[in-house]
């Protein structure tokens, strides 16, 4: 089949490689009909995630058609429409039992590379380095789904390819950060970045009884979305001496209620510390860029909610007296996607939202390698580029 | 003694230690599984059940009611047998070294143990490599077979990349 792999930092290529095949009993195959980019794949295709092997296949957002099925698959058939969530769950430990799936303690088959680091494992992810799990990726024409009873969510007919793709990674993702900010009405979310995952954030904070929702990052084009979609008020950090001192102003002095950084290690911003960090960041001696982070802790009201949505390694400078003197309350996870998608196939078919409209850049999987560039390099107003095997 | 000559010293102490704690972690490691104790006990007495979870590192074979021989695999070097003696305790079980006749896996055991996870969590075990084998369970090792037999015992499955899509033959 052809895939799309990493062959090394910024080195992309779609090639030839073996097709995926059932392993265990509750394997299934998809045949990929739609998968994305996503901005967490920049940062080891940039080489600040370690873990990747030359030839790995990348991608872990995806929606297709079942192909296969192991002989212990019951809920699934060949022929099913499904969304995959990109963390892999077995359905069965205690993690998955709890609803919190992306840290599912029996789908990692590299779980010892993580726990000197982590403590304890994650679940797996396809497409997203060794320590993950060293799963192989969407960006192919098939992909092996472990555990496809749970993992597999047959889409209904009202909901298309387009709007389905997203369920796996970007809405949950989203949702979930919105989740964590406890809304109540008349709450003020502050949401650093306007990539997919961050629109989804802003506009399911809506969806959960945000009254306000703002908006930064420094693109003109993502920020007009954001305000087009769900009435976002937007800054433009390149264009305000203070994104804290913006904020500070836009609530009356007391600061949003919850913010969510949606952006994480490969942060911009402005100033000396962004060129501190860019500068520590590039000679490896700092694995994050974490403007977004500070920023948010920095410009939260007193006893509110940072949620954390961007991927981060071991954060430098991690202001933990501003959250202990503002009494914040730090919340952040991988997503856990299978906790969402019945409640995401509902607000698509109640018409509350309509993901598709993150696709700026509809491809065949042969361009994949410039589709990565131009989202990368947000070219051509890029939000996200989808991917057609 | 100048400023960089103490940072110097203070920096490679601390490697040290970091090389050191990093070194003697051994091969202690602890899991629950949720399942009864009895199950629990039971799959590790299984041969065929502990070199699925040994994987590459070891094949089990039965050589009698309490026999146990391991061919431990050392990649492209010869593999080493290793015959060891089941002895069942109570909350444990051990291998250990058949008869004594100062190999160098002289002493060496591998011991279980096994409670009862409180709130009806099913049952802890604690895997421990008492004289490390070369190369035989030691820190990460010994978590990998631990994670293994739990996905195992609670999925009826490994968790594997075995034929794994890739374009480099050295990733699969």
């Amino acid at each position: 089949m052809r895939a799309l792999c990493w062959n090394g930092v910024n080195e992309l290529a779609v090639e030839t490689v073996d097709d995926p095949s059932l392993l265990n009993p509750h394997d299934v195959v998809v045949r990929v009909r739609l998968t994305t980019t996503c901005g967490s794949d920049l940062h080891f295709i940039d080489g600040y995630l370690p873990g990747m092997r030359e030839g790995d296949v990348i991608g872990h957002e995806f929606m297709g058609e079942i192909v296969e099925v192991g002989n212990e698959v019951t809920a699934r058939k060949v022929g099913d429409r499904v969304v995959v969530p990109s963390f892999i769950g077995c359905g069965s430990c205690w993690y998955c039992d709890h609803e919190l799936w992306s840290s599912c303690d029996t789908t990692n088959p590299n779980a010892e590379l993580q726990q000197p680091v982590l403590g304890y494992p994650t679940g797996g992810i396809y497409g997203y380095t060794h320590p993950f799990g060293g799963y192989q990726g969407s960006h192919a024409q098939y992909v092996r789904v472990p555990f496809g009873d749970v993992n597999c969510f047959t889409i209904p007919d009202s909901v298309t390819d387009e709007q389905a793709l997203f369920l796996s990674d970007a809405v949950p993702t989203g949702l979930m950060g919105a989740e964590f900010c406890d809304i109540s009405p008349g709450d003020t979310i502050a949401v650093w970045g306007s990539g997919g995952v961050g629109l989804m954030a802003g506009h399911t904070a809506r969806l959960l009884g945000a009254d306000r929702v703002i908006v930064i990052d420094r693109f003109e084009e993502r920020l007009a979305l954001a305000h087009k979609q769900f009435g976002a008020e937007t800054v433009d950090y390149t264009a305000v001496d203070s994104v804290h001192e913006a904020l500070r102003e836009m609530t009356g002095g007391r600061g949003p209620d919850a913010c969510i950084d949606a952006v994480g290690m490969e942060g911009h911003g402005t100033g000396l510390q962004q060129i501190y960090d860019r500068a520590k960041q590039l000679l490896r001696l700092e694995t994050d860029r974490a403007t977004p982070l500070r920023e948010a802790i920095l410009a939260c009201r007193k006893g509110g909610v940072v949620s954390v949505l961007g991927v981060y390694g071991l954060t430098d400078k991690f202001p933990m007296g501003v959250v202990t003197n503002k009494g914040l309350t730090v919340r952040s996870s991988q997503q856990y996607g299978q906790r969402y998608v019945p409640r995401m196939f509902d607000y698509i078919q109640q018409g509350d939202l309509d993901p598709s409209y993150l696709i700026t850049h509809d491809l065949p999987l042969e361009d994949a390698v410039r589709g990565y560039d131009i989202f990368k390099n947000k070219q051509e107003g890029c939000v996200r580029a989808v991917f057609r095997p | 003694m100048n400023y960089l000559d103490k940072a110097k010293e203070q920096l490679t102490d601390l490697v040290g230690k970091v090389i050191d704690s990093g070194s003697s972690g051994g091969g202690t490691q602890t899991v629950t599984i949720s399942c009864p104790r009895d199950q629990v006990e039971q799959f590790w007495r299984d041969p065929e059940k502990l070199s699925a979870v040994l994987g590459d590192i070891a094949e089990v074979r039965s050589t009698g009611p309490t026999g146990y021989q391991w061919i431990l695999h050392r990649g492209d070097a010869e593999s080493i047998t290793w015959d060891t003696t089941l002895v069942a305790e109570e909350g444990s079980l051990r291998f250990v070294r058949a008869t004594g006749n100062g190999s160098s896996t002289e002493g060496a055991e591998i011991q279980l143990t096994f409670r009862d996870a409180p709130h009806d969590l099913g049952t802890e075990v604690t895997l421990r490599v008492q004289s490390p084998i070369p190369d035989l369970l030691t820190g990460a090792a010994a978590f990998k077979v631990l994670y293994r037999a739990r996905a195992l015992l609670q999925t009826g499955e490994v968790p594997t990349l075995a034929h794994n899509p890739s374009a480099r033959a050295a990733a699969h």
